[in-house]
């Protein structure tokens, strides 16, 4: 066997060596190591021509000139860490510069260096000489060793950018989901208990909304900042999805007590610094946030129902605002599969056509129907009738309200224009529609209105919003905006359940409404109640100041007429007089 | 001699854990801080009591059990050795080396070696039918690095079954390594004496110690062609061992020197080497007269210091198995060349010492020495 077939069976080796791994730092480590092992080296180190960080390889350039110490193969030479060695980067960029190719040192250890194509400078260290004929066999492998460096960089970088959140740079859901499987097989068969919290940022939509999403972007990455930095060894932070975190703690400990005492402990770091204000350019901003914690390994409980149960725990949390971070439990998921299955049959009853529209006569004192006030009725398929004070809040938490408040008014328009052409009382002045403060100050409220009246083609006047008082002070300038346009055009307005909210006479003066209605609970047994007697003379009082008509509500008993009555009310609702009917009733008792 | 080993050292031919007992009771006694335990017997069940008396331990305790032992420079057979050191000995255990993943940590610096690195001295032994003993010194190099002085070997038991061999204070465990940091210099020399027969070949075909083809035909019938015609045909596994005894593979590096490689079986035309062969290797088949052999020891022996007092022997089974009598020839040679020191050391399933690159190397055939300055 002659020498040159050693030199080809070497570089044959080398060259297998470089496609044996799938990373970078695999791939260097791996040919560095037959490079020590073949060569009987001493030991053997790369530097590269590093971008912006260690993840990525610097285009191929000419010259050599941001060489970083990559890797030796050993770590350390006579106790300290070659990455350390100042005297070895300096003679590599002295042979890159000026492309001496060997260095004797003190006690003969032997230097070669051999250029990695535009990449970087290998450096085998020798304690005796390498034949000049086995140094040639290297630089034909160094060039596929430098397009395999480049090929597993940008395959590193894919790999980063398939694993790593693009703005924040934290982990993504599809790491987080692949690290969390892990972790769960890992605690089932230890003792240990996991944590899984999730972090939903407070406010944050209306700083995105409004400022715009160049801040909303900075926040995010600050907040990705401020996380790392309560992250624990061995931790995990993912971006789960817009203002969305998730911190995986992989082990909190062995008991639930204690598992829980540490998970507290991560959730107040989490706050204390996601609460502290972000100042982005001139301005500040703060954003709260709320957790909810799951803790594992839970029989039979897998990724996705982990992070579903931290998520409804943070939902719990984020509802009631005295418990920041909520530990999940399984009462939370039966109440929210409640709520899902009650938003489905409540979506579903629109087009199923489950709703319909009561309407419930306003008399004067003279026993006249001055106005009917459209209620909502929903009979529940295997339920039967619900009541709208259980299905309205949770149409709000959705847009849903928006689409039951367009079937309504729809609806009032259109029987309204029917009695309207069949010919209605003098005395008749109007249908009464409630609509809801979210409805009121929705983008477009008002145009949708005006469009739909128009449509209907009846006097604006036939028609009166009545509007929560509580749900009024919420945006107010807004509401005053909304109800001065429809009052301009004649549709009458009301404020309702008046006297339960936290009226201020300076916006009811500003409101340009036309009648206020006095909450049932003040007329409940009035005519025995003192209390209430003294409040509903007020509310008359209030009325006649300010040229409103005041409405009484919820009478049942003709003890309560005639005290409301005697107090000088003249318009009256109640089941006293009429239950809510259908149109075809009210259309009876109208014409 | 600067100490009286006396008080420190426990032999005895009883290897039951009770002899284990007394062995650390005496040495303990004796103010020793840890205790080098080597042991020798051909079956493991002998020792299958030392878990309790190991964890029982006070004192950090290590070592290996191992075919045969030296002490004083003469063959011990079925013996218990406890060598009771006056510091203690920090160590580190690696367990199911052969199920961790190699080169992985080349990478990163690595927490698994953190106690200890900042030695410069290290003892190693490992299981040396673990089938990544290799691996595991190599990933010792990469993390306690160059400039170091590593001498250690391969216990275990001449039927060549992997069993619990590493004595630990976690207790006898199989498929595995420690790592021991030794407070004094280590003095290192290392011999084999043999001497190339015919080659080069090229291994082309290998996968760890697994040699497929030589020169591209397959091992076994390669190997046949190249040994004299007069030596007995490898056919059986025995035989091969027996065969490799007198004709050995010698792998060489790019600065010419030559590891030997023993052939311990044959699996169809595969030949099993106790080692590994890089694929491409360049690879000669050895030969050697006994007294060349011992001859080499003195050579190799090199400076020696006044002050050393211990001297510990890393001598291969298969070496012994050569050399026959001509073992006691070589301990004899090595005895005289030392006279100040302390002679105790092993027969192990291969050596492991720092080589002439500087780093640590897995060899068969071989006598590997530390001589140290134990005060």
């Amino acid at each position: 066997m002659n020498s040159a077939l050693e030199i080809i069976s070497l570089q044959h080796e080398l060259a297998m060596a470089i496609n044996n791994e799938l990373n970078l730092n695999a791939t260097v480590a791996n040919f560095m190591h037959v490079c020590l092992k073949r060569f009987r080296l001493r030991g053997v180190h790369t530097f590269l021509n590093l971008g912006e960080s260690s993840l990525t390889l610097s285009e191929p350039e000419d010259t050599l000139t941001n060489l970083e110490h990559y890797l030796s193969i050993p770590i350390r030479d006579n106790g300290k860490q070659w990455s350390t060695e100042k005297g070895l980067k300096e003679r590599v960029l002295n042979f890159a510069s000026t492309d001496n190719r060997e260095y004797l040192i003190a006690d003969n250890r032997h230097f070669y260096f051999f250029s990695i194509p535009q990449r970087g400078v290998l450096v085998f260290e020798s304690e005796c000489i390498i034949p000049a004929m086995v140094r040639l066999a290297l630089p034909p492998v160094l060039a596929k060793f430098s397009s395999a460096c480049a090929g597993r960089a940008a395959e590193k970088e894919v790999f980063h950018q398939a694993n790593h959140d693009a703005l924040t740079q934290l982990s993504n859901r599809h790491k987080l989901n692949h690290i969390l499987a892990e972790v769960l097989v890992q605690r089932k068969k230890d003792t240990q208990i996991g944590a899984i919290l999730f972090i939903d940022l407070n406010q944050f939509k209306s700083i995105n909304d409004l400022i715009g999403h160049d801040v909303g972007d900075q926040i995010l990455k600050s907040v990705g900042k401020r996380l790392v930095r309560v992250m624990k060894a061995d931790d995990l932070i993912a971006r789960f999805g817009g203002d969305e975190f998730i911190y995986l703690a992989k082990s909190v400990g062995k008991s639930e007590d204690e598992a829980d005492q540490k998970v507290k402990n991560i959730a107040s770091s989490i706050m204390s610094e996601l609460t502290q204000v972000y100042c982005i350019g001139e301005s500040c901003y703060s954003v709260g946030c709320s957790i909810g914690y799951e803790l594992f390994p839970r029989a039979n409980c897998n990724v996705v129902e982990l992070i579903r149960n931290a998520d409804v725990a943070m939902y719990e949390a984020k509802r009631d605002k005295s418990r920041p971070c909520v530990k999940y439990s399984e009462d939370m998921s039966k109440k929210l599969l409640e709520k899902t299955n009650y938003t489905r049959d409540l979506k579903a009853a629109i087009s199923n056509n489950e709703f319909d529209l009561h309407y419930q006569p306003v008399v004067d004192k003279h026993g006249n129907i001055v106005a009917a006030e459209a209620l909502l009725r929903w009979t529940r398929e295997h339920y039967g009738p619900v009541s709208p004070a259980e299905y309205i809040p949770i149409a709000e938490e959705s847009d849903l309200i928006y689409q039951i408040s367009d079937w309504v008014l729809e609806r009032v328009f259109r029987d309204a224009k029917i009695l309207y052409e069949k010919g209605i009382p003098s005395y008749f002045r109007h249908f009464a529609v409630n609509i809801s403060g979210r409805e009121l100050n929705r983008d477009g409220f008002v145009k949708k209105f005006i469009k739909l009246l128009k449509h209907s083609d009846i006097p604006p006047s036939l028609v009166s919003i009545e509007i929560t008082e509580n749900t009024l002070i919420n945006n107010i300038e807004h509401a005053i905006e909304a109800i001065s346009v429809l009052s301009k055009m004649g549709v009458h307005t009301a404020i309702d359940d008046f006297g339960t909210g936290y009226s201020s006479l300076t916006y009811l003066k500003k409101l340009p409404v036309s009648s206020v209605k006095l909450d049932r609970t003040f007329v409940s047994d009035i005519h025995s109640d003192p209390d209430n007697q003294s409040i509903a003379r007020m509310v008359l009082a209030l009325g006649d100041n300010f040229g409103l008509q005041v409405v009484s509500e919820g009478i049942e008993k003709e003890q309560e007429l005639n005290c409301l009555i005697g107090l000088g009310f003249d318009q009256f609702q109640g089941f006293y007089f009429h239950r809510p009917a259908p149109i075809s009733a009210l259309t009876e008792l109208l014409t | 001699m600067t100490i009286n080993f006396k008080p420190f050292v426990y032999i005895d031919e009883d290897i039951s854990s009770e002899s284990l007992e007394r062995g650390l009771a005496r040495v303990k006694s004796a103010g020793s801080l840890s205790a080098l335990i080597l042991c020798a017997t051909d079956k493991a069940e002998n020792c299958n009591n030392y878990d309790a008396v190991l964890r029982g331990s006070k004192i950090p305790v290590f070592g290996g059990v191992f075919p045969q032992l030296l002490y004083d420079g003469k063959r011990l057979k079925e013996s218990l050795l406890v060598l009771g050191l006056p510091t203690k000995i920090d160590y580190i255990t690696f367990k199911n080396i052969s199920k961790s993943s190699r080169y992985n940590a080349a990478t990163t610096e690595s927490n698994a070696f953190s106690a200890i690195q900042n030695n410069k001295n290290f003892f190693l032994i490992v299981d040396g039918l673990s089938p990544a003993n290799e691996a595991f010194i190599d990933e010792t190099y990469q993390h306690l690095g160059s400039g170091n002085n590593y001498i250690g070997g391969g216990a275990g038991y001449t039927n060549f079954v992997q069993q619990p061999c590493i004595i630990t204070n976690e207790g006898l465990l199989a498929d595995t390594a420690l790592v021991a940091a030794s407070p004094w210099d280590l003095n290192l020399s290392t011999c084999h004496g043999w001497e190339i027969l015919s080659g080069p070949y090229l291994a082309t075909d290998t996968e760890n110690g697994r040699i497929k083809t030589i020169n591209y035909q397959p091992a076994l019938h390669a190997y046949k062609q190249a040994i004299p015609q007069s030596t007995d045909i490898p056919s059986t596994v025995d035989d091969v061992f027996t065969t490799s005894t007198s004709y050995p593979f010698g792998v060489q590096g790019i600065n010419d020197e030559i590891i030997v490689r023993d052939a311990l079986s044959i699996e169809g035309d595969d030949i099993i080497c106790a080692g590994e062969i890089l694929p491409n290797s360049k690879i000669y088949i050895l030969h050697g007269s006994k007294e060349k052999i011992v001859a080499d020891v003195r050579c190799s022996l090199g400076k020696k210091n006044e002050s050393e007092n211990l001297a510990l022997i890393f001598h291969c089974i298969s070496r012994d198995v050569f050399l026959g009598d001509g073992t006691e020839q070589e301990l004899k040679l090595i005895k005289s060349e030392l006279p100040n020191c302390l002679l105790l050391g092993v027969f192990s399933i291969g050596e492991i010492v720092t080589g002439e690159s500087g780093a640590i190397n897995w060899l068969n055939k071989s006598v590997s020495i530390a001589r140290l300055a134990v005060n």
